[in-house]
């Protein structure tokens, strides 16, 4: 047996073993054996250095994985916004992750993929509906924009956010919708058509407690459907 | 003609529900464990979004985390885990006990069955409000539909983040090198990670030592108990952001970056055979003289020396003739009489191959643990102390 490196092949064999835990155990009992034995002086030597180095690679692997898993806590409380503390635990996070670039591109992406509503844009989204089919949707500025929605027949109408929730919802009936029947008489003003006329809608309702106005609006063969955020 | 009852009855059901905002709802389920809440939640909220794309549910949503890169290096590239986590997350925000307008099971479910096991999506949905009142309403004001986008936000973020903690949970729980402990202590229960070889008796003696005062009522004890555990036993330390800047402490857990697949290569080729394929693939850092044999004669010669150390008749001159290798090169790479130095040069005088078996055996569990138990491991504060200093490359 070559005495200087006499512990590679027990260390070898030991994987060849079925039970390996087992095998290896073993196999650190018959170095530390033969290692009582003078003859082996300079290999069990050899072999404390050895494990001095594997130890220092297990501890080198350790501590990196032990960063990158502390980066990553770092950037999901950054991109969830739970990082415990205030501005200055944020900022410091912040330089933290911005100092290796693997991790910087990691938050980037991070952000990227997980962006939330709210900062798609300012714009409100709505979904107009009648019966089951989404008729189309309908985007709304804050504050104080009107967008109209037009060709409205009689039906059952919903107006719902984009996340879900429904805000409105009313049977419209011909006569909500039809000039004719809603101002029977009188001239219909064809201004109106482009939203420029003031007329009085057939129908007014208000939703979360006057911040979504609906108006509906007769037309010749159609009505319009106006919604104002406020 | 049933299909179309059960419509009608579920929209009759949902009537109450469609008009609630996301916050009405997480109340409905907190305060009332109302399931129909909760299936409002789940199946007609696409309140998520992923990447600026369209609207998304819940389960959606957690789908497409799943899929990303970033959740598979949380598990450690672990498909087995990555499912696990999305089901474990998932059942943070679906796993409801039963409340009372669950009228149908009332009488049928036993009361075991009315306390399902698994995690209680009510507490997350708690989180939700806590969190939603501390900021939202703050931000958005009275504005209604402001504080429903916000919640939809808060809410995605939240989903995230404990998609992110199931990741960690799961990975944490298939490392057969820790097993979790439940420590009982004043206020209650402490669930900390421990060795896996520390039997009950073992985990309770050596906390009741190491960690002074426990108490499971205050915040953030058990991130300070599992870091005394990092820290005095011989496992990883956690990592703290104060170790980068000073900044707060964050607890993170541990999970090892090496590469996985090692433990498997030794076990299908040998030690000898995977030492041999991971030179062979990494053949251009090599010295000169090595890297011109080509991978395959690097295979071979790698080979032949466990070989022969194996079968005892390894001739240092005989091998590197063999090979077209002077004999000091060859002893460079794989000599047997390592030249004895002190410090920082001593991990140097090792030769190649021995590194990089050295290299190897780091990332395998189960020797590390062998050699631990042998009493041949050398103390992890000097090692560590050693990496701090700046030690040996």
């Amino acid at each position: 047996m070559n005495r200087e490196l006499y512990f590679i092949p027990i260390i070898a064999r030991a994987f060849e073993e079925r039970d390996t835990s087992r095998a290896l155990s073993d196999a650190m009992a018959r170095i530390l054996e033969l290692s009582r034995d003078r003859a082996y002086a300079q290999g069990y030597s050899q072999f404390t250095r050895f494990m001095d180095d594997v130890s220092r690679r297990w501890a080198e692997g350790w501590k990196e994985a032990m960063e990158a898993e502390a980066a990553r806590a770092m950037i999901v409380a950054l991109g969830t916004e739970t990082l415990e503390g205030g501005e200055a635990e944020r900022q410091a996070a912040r330089r933290m992750i911005d100092a290796r670039p693997s991790w910087r591109d990691e938050l980037r992406r991070f952000e990227t993929e997980t962006r939330v509503t709210d900062e798609v844009g300012t714009a409100l989204r709505f979904l107009l509906k009648r019966g089951d089919d989404v008729l189309g949707h309908v985007i709304c500025e804050v504050p104080g924009r009107r967008r109209f929605a037009a060709e409205i027949v009689p039906g059952h109408y919903e107006l719902v956010l984009d996340s879900g929730l429904l805000l409105w919802e009313r049977h419209l009936r011909a006569r909500e919708l039809l000039w004719s029947l809603a101002f029977p008489g009188q001239e219909l003003d064809l201004a109106a058509d482009t939203g420029e006329s003031q007329l009085q809608p057939a129908v007014e309702d208000t939703a979360l407690g006057g911040e979504l106005i609906l108006r509906a609006f007769p037309g010749l063969e159609s009505g319009r459907l106006e919604v104002e955020v406020r | 003609m049933r299909l179309a009852e059960t419509d009608r009855q579920e929209q009759l059901d949902r009537g109450a529900y469609r008009h609630l905002s996301l916050v009405a709802l997480a109340q409905c389920i907190v305060r009332e464990s109302d399931s129909l809440a909760l299936r409002e939640l789940h199946d007609h909220r696409p309140a998520f979004r992923f990447g600026g794309g369209n609207t998304l549910r819940l389960a959606e949503f957690l789908g497409k985390l799943a899929e990303t890169r970033m959740a598979w290096d949380w598990v450690g590239g672990q498909q087995l885990t990555l499912d696990r986590a999305y089901d474990h997350a998932l059942a943070k925000f679906t796993n409801l006990p039963l409340g009372p307008k669950d009228a149908s099971l009332v009488g049928v479910a036993s009361p075991r069955q009315r306390n399902r096991s698994g995690p209680d999506c009510r507490r997350y949905f708690r989180a939700f409000l806590t969190y939603m009142s501390q900021t939202a309403f703050r931000d958005s004001g009275s504005h209604r539909l402001q504080q429903e986008r916000k919640a939809a936000a808060i809410l995605q973020k939240l989903v995230t983040r404990h998609f992110y903690l199931s990741c960690l949970e799961c990975s944490r729980s298939s490392n057969q090198l820790v097993r979790r402990y439940f420590w009982q202590v004043a206020g209650g229960t402490i669930c900390v990670w421990l060795p896996s070889h520390m039997n009950g008796r073992d985990a309770r003696t050596w906390l009741t030592t190491n960690v002074s005062d426990p108490d499971a009522r205050r915040v953030g004890e058990s991130e300070r108990v599992q870091r005394i555990v990092g820290e005095r036993l011989l496992l990883p330390r956690l990592f703290t952001q104060g170790e980068f800047d000073g900044g707060t402490h964050i607890a993170a857990g541990w999970q090892s970056s090496q590469p996985r697949a090692l433990p498997e290569a030794i076990s299908i080729k040998g030690l000898a055979g995977a030492i041999a394929e991971e030179k062979a693939g990494n053949v251009d850092g090599l010295r000169p003289s090595i890297r011109a044999l080509g991978k395959s004669a690097l295979r071979a010669l790698v080979q032949r020396v466990f070989d022969d150390l194996a079968s005892e008749c390894f001739e240092l001159s005989a091998v590197a003739s063999e090979f077209g290798l002077s004999k000091a090169t060859l002893s460079r790479f794989a000599g047997t009489k390592w030249s004895a130095r002190k410090g920082r040069e001593e991990a140097s005088s090792i030769p190649d191959l021995w590194r990089n078996t050295a290299q190897t055996l780091a990332g395998h569990p189960e020797f590390v643990e062998a050699a631990k138990a042998a009493g041949v491991w050398p103390r992890i504060e000097s090692v560590l102390a050693g990496l701090q200093e700046g030690g040996p490359s």
